[in-house]
């Protein structure tokens, strides 16, 4: 926890935020913010830099049943999100597409991690691990993302 | 079910008492002498199913909530010292498998072996002298084995459930140098762990009452005949408490004829056998390769080659599980152990990863050519079993029937082992992971955040591999297949197994955590964190030839095919009961709209939905309310999600294979569309939290129109230990048909 908070560095945010009304029933309201995301992920065959755009959408969960306090289910896209190696200059790639749910809050850091690997044919074989951290604000009603930003780092458990 | 982690000593008194006081309730109506509606009568559910918070039932009566905003049925389970990740992890035990015709006696029938015998009086409404039928299966030619004559059983399988004793007969299959140096000639008692008490045999039931879980080996193109015996008490009130002696088991997610799918009121008694027919068939072999000239379409051979079958390859299924289905017992009887997995092996999972035949995928597994086996090798094909257990103070099982929103348990258990370790070889292995819990989800990550592949989804082999990182939450009775490579690490290293999912209530989970949350040690829940350890123990002896190729199984086009019918089910909250069949019909808060009608609680004697043989449909599940979460398991066909809340593109790549069972989310929706195909009879949609499900949340639906036997609509079987009778359907909606 304490590595994640040294390492975060707020970054000036660039959202994009689209609301997208699903057209098929239930009539779940989800939101997609853009933010942007950057860092270095250590390691060999070499540490990669990794910068772009992730792709949040959230929806809100409510509880109407029991009135437990609201939840919001984010899927974390890191498709826009490449790495440069930095002894090669190779492209990295991450196919990642994550959702995880949380309790819905003011603000909130969420760390994912994610698999990536070189840009070429095969090269899911040599898949390595990353943390992309985000620190997210939410508006609490509606569970939309209002800002934030994220860092790319490396596993260090 | 877990308190906060340093609750006050008059805390843990009065939830000792409240769980002492619950226990007596839930043995009143496991053993029959109360219903559920005497429980609403008497205040002690409420008309919502809760718990009422009344003084000495509920631990949260007075002060739990000031406490902790952790909900607890029980105190901790109590751990005798035991330290996690000291045990060795068994590897399930390889039910034997014989030659049939020759080896079962009697010797199976296509109709139930209604033969008598005299019934035990200790079963419930039996009088002294009284004869019943050897069979439990309901009688006559609609419950008769469809096809066979045409599918004879080739292989014979003979289990019983029994209470807890010690397995002497072991057979994992493998050396013990791959199964973490443990002997199979070893005694293994029925315990969660050495340092923890022995089970009484009240409390957990079990395949031959033992541990490690059983796994059946199958293949396509050998029917298995899977006999079932009852062994377990006469007497309904020696259950230690909770579980139903009467039985029905399910084979997860067969293609097989109703009459062997486990219908849920297709029960039967102690001292009973059922004869579940497993052809291990193709779905569509009646219209797709009937003359079985695909190599892609078959089973392995003895010899390594294929044993070509009719049927479409794209229907290929590899992981399945089987366990209890006994109507509005099925979390308490699978929690008391009711539970194995089955393996099937097909050309294109051939279980032998050194046949390079064009066909294989040579996923990892083993090699033939060490081990003799031309298929099933399970050198490096590991089957996990997770579950969520709590026990007494005794370290004897518990359950509590009173967490209406799901049970959970607080201690994390693998092949019904508390936190085992198991050594693997630096090379690459697969894990068929079963959630095999009541109510608990589970999302799994590797304790560095390295990669893992997953190769299937719910059985399925996937259109092609997934790499992740952390995988998608896991409702219970899905099915995950993952490839680990463990060649990344160095001989000596460690790294574990780790749960991220969060739960407060068995509602769903209250939220997915990081990795390093996960890992800190700060979460209220038990069962968040590591929970498996792989110990990296050597070299491969020989290299790893296994491959996780980039195109495995493609989904079967459906799109030519035109769609009959759509259907709606939504699944809720509040559900109305207007059967008052004491047998068919139970009452719970939880129910299913079918069709935008009435919310329904469970009654196996209405049909829900008939789809016509041979057609296809679309079904539009939906989660009727925002904080819950259902895993909804729908019988007998394999179905392609094509929407989430409305968009294919809210389905992640590792859903969008084939599935048995679909995770709503919270206030969310699955569209998916199946065929009915080459089988008839009653089948069931329900959810798989099965405290929901017990709780009134399933259905009924059935193939009705595929010629004779079959009737329209079907009678539905009322066992008893004289023998199953039938009657009318209690209702049938109105757009079933």
């Amino acid at each position: 926890m304490n590595r994640r908070r040294s390492s975060f560095t707020p970054i000036a945010l660039s959202f994009l935020i689209v609301c997208a009304a699903w057209g098929a029933p239930p009539a779940l309201a989800a939101s997609t913010a853009v933010v942007p995301i950057s860092g270095t992920v250590d390691g060999v065959p070499e540490s990669v830099y990794f910068s772009g755009l992730a792709e949040i959408t959230t929806t809100l969960m409510t509880d109407p049943d029991l009135g437990r306090r609201p939840g919001v289910m984010l899927s974390i896209d890191l498709h826009n999100v490449t790495g440069q190696g930095l002894a090669t200059g190779a492209t990295y790639v991450s196919t990642a597409q994550d959702q995880v749910i949380r309790r819905l809050v003011s603000a909130d850091r969420i760390e994912i991690s994610f698999p990536f690997h070189p840009s070429v044919p095969g090269g899911e074989t040599s898949a390595r691990g990353a943390l992309a951290s985000f620190s997210l604000t939410f508006d609490l009603r509606t569970g939309e993302v209002t800002g934030g930003g994220g860092t790319v780092s490396s596993p260090s458990f | 079910m877990y308190l906060s982690r340093n609750p006050s000593n008059a805390r843990l008194r009065e939830a000792q008492n409240a769980r002492r006081n619950r226990a007596e309730i839930v043995k009143a109506l496991a053993d029959g002498t109360i219903t559920r509606r005497d429980l609403i009568r008497m205040g002690i559910f409420t008309a919502g199913g809760l718990l009422a918070l009344k003084n000495g039932l509920s631990p949260f009566a007075r002060s739990a909530y000031a406490d902790s905003n952790i909900p607890t049925g029980a105190p901790p389970s109590p751990l005798f010292g035991v330290q996690p990740f000291t045990q060795p992890m068994y590897r399930f035990d390889v039910l034997p498998r014989f030659t049939e015709p020759g080896f079962l006696n009697p010797a199976p029938t296509a109709e139930a072996n209604t033969t008598q015998q005299k019934l035990n009086p200790a079963l419930e409404g039996v009088r002294p002298g009284d004869m019943g039928p050897i069979e439990g299966r309901p009688p006559g030619p609609i419950w008769a084995h469809q096809k066979f004559k045409t599918l004879p059983p080739k292989t014979a399988v003979e289990v019983s459930q029994a209470g807890a004793t010690t397995n002497t007969t072991y057979n994992p299959t493998v050396p013990s140098s791959l199964n973490s140096g443990i002997k199979p000639s070893a005694s293994i008692p029925l315990q969660f762990h050495p340092g923890l008490p022995v089970q009484n045999p009240l409390k957990v039931w079990t395949f031959n009452g033992t541990i490690p879980p059983k796994l059946l080996i199958g293949r396509y193109g050998e029917p298995i005949l899977f006999r079932h015996h009852n062994n377990l008490p006469f007497d309904v009130t020696q259950n230690g408490g909770f579980g139903r002696h009467t039985i029905s088991t399910h084979e997860h997610n067969g293609h097989h004829g109703a009459e062997n799918d486990g219908f849920t009121g297709a029960y039967f008694f102690p001292g009973q056998f059922y004869d579940y027919h497993y052809p291990i068939v193709l779905a569509g072999r009646n219209s797709i390769n009937t003359t079985a000239t695909d190599p892609k379409a078959g089973g392995p051979t003895d010899s390594g080659g294929i044993n070509k079958v009719p049927g479409d390859w794209h229907e290929t299924m590899s992981t399945h599980w089987f366990h209890d289905h006994m109507f509005s017992f099925t979390s308490q009887n699978v929690y008391k152990g009711i539970a194995g997995m089955f393996n099937i092996y097909s050309s294109l999972d051939r279980g032998a990863e050194d046949i390079n035949d064009g066909v294989n995928l040579r996923l990892p597994s083993g090699r033939a050519s060490a081990s003799g086996k031309s298929w099933a090798n399970l050198d490096y094909d590991v089957n996990l079993m997770l579950a969520d257990k709590a026990w007494d103070a005794h370290g004897q099982l518990f359950f509590d029937i009173f967490q209406t929103d799901g049970f959970l348990g607080d201690r994390m258990t693998v092949n019904l082992l508390y936190k085992p370790f198991f050594e693997v070889e630096r090379r690459k292995y697969r894990f068929r992971i079963l959630n095999g819990a009541v109510s608990r989800f589970f999302k799994i990550a590797l304790s560095d955040a390295s990669p893992m592949i997953q190769i299937a989804n719910d059985g399925n082999l996937l259109p092609s591999p997934v790499t992740l990182t952390q995988l998608d939450e896991q409702g219970i009775a899905e099915r995950y297949d993952i490839v680990i490579d463990f060649s990344r690490y160095s001989v000596g290293q460690k790294v574990w197994m780790v749960n991220l999912a969060e739960h407060d209530d068995g509602r769903a989970p209250h939220k997915d955590l990081s990795i390093s949350e996960a890992l800190s040690g700060n979460s209220p829940d038990p069962c968040v964190g590591k929970f498996l350890e792989f110990r990296i123990v050597r070299n491969p002896a020989q290299p790893d030839i296994s491959q996780v190729p980039p195109t495995m199984i493609p989904n079967p086009d459906l799109s030519g095919i035109p769609v009959a019918r759509t259907r709606t089910f939504e699944f809720g909250r509040g559900a109305g009961q207007p059967s008052h069949d004491p047998i068919t019909s139970m009452f719970g808060p939880w129910g299913v709209k079918t069709d935008d009608g009435s919310t329904l609680a469970a009654d196996f004697g209405r049909i829900s939905a008939a789809p016509r043989f041979g057609t296809r449909e679309i079904w539009t599940l939906k989660n009727g309310g925002g904080g819950w979460d259902h895993p909804i398991h729908i019988h007998f066909e394999e179905g392609q999600i094509l929407a989430r809340n409305g968009s294919l593109s809210n389905v992640p790549a590792a859903e969008r294979g084939r599935k048995d069972v679909y995770r709503l989310r919270p206030g969310g929706s699955v569209k998916l569309t199946m065929q009915f195909r080459d089988w008839g009879g009653m089948f069931m949609e329900h959810c798989h939290n099965t405290t929901h499900e017990d709780n009134a949340m399933l259905l009924r639906w059935e193939i009705d129109d595929g010629g004779t036997p079959f009737l329209r609509p079907l009678p539905t079987p009322i066992p008893t230990p004289q023998g199953v009778r039938f009657q009318p359907p209690d209702d049938i909606l109105p757009t079933a048909f």
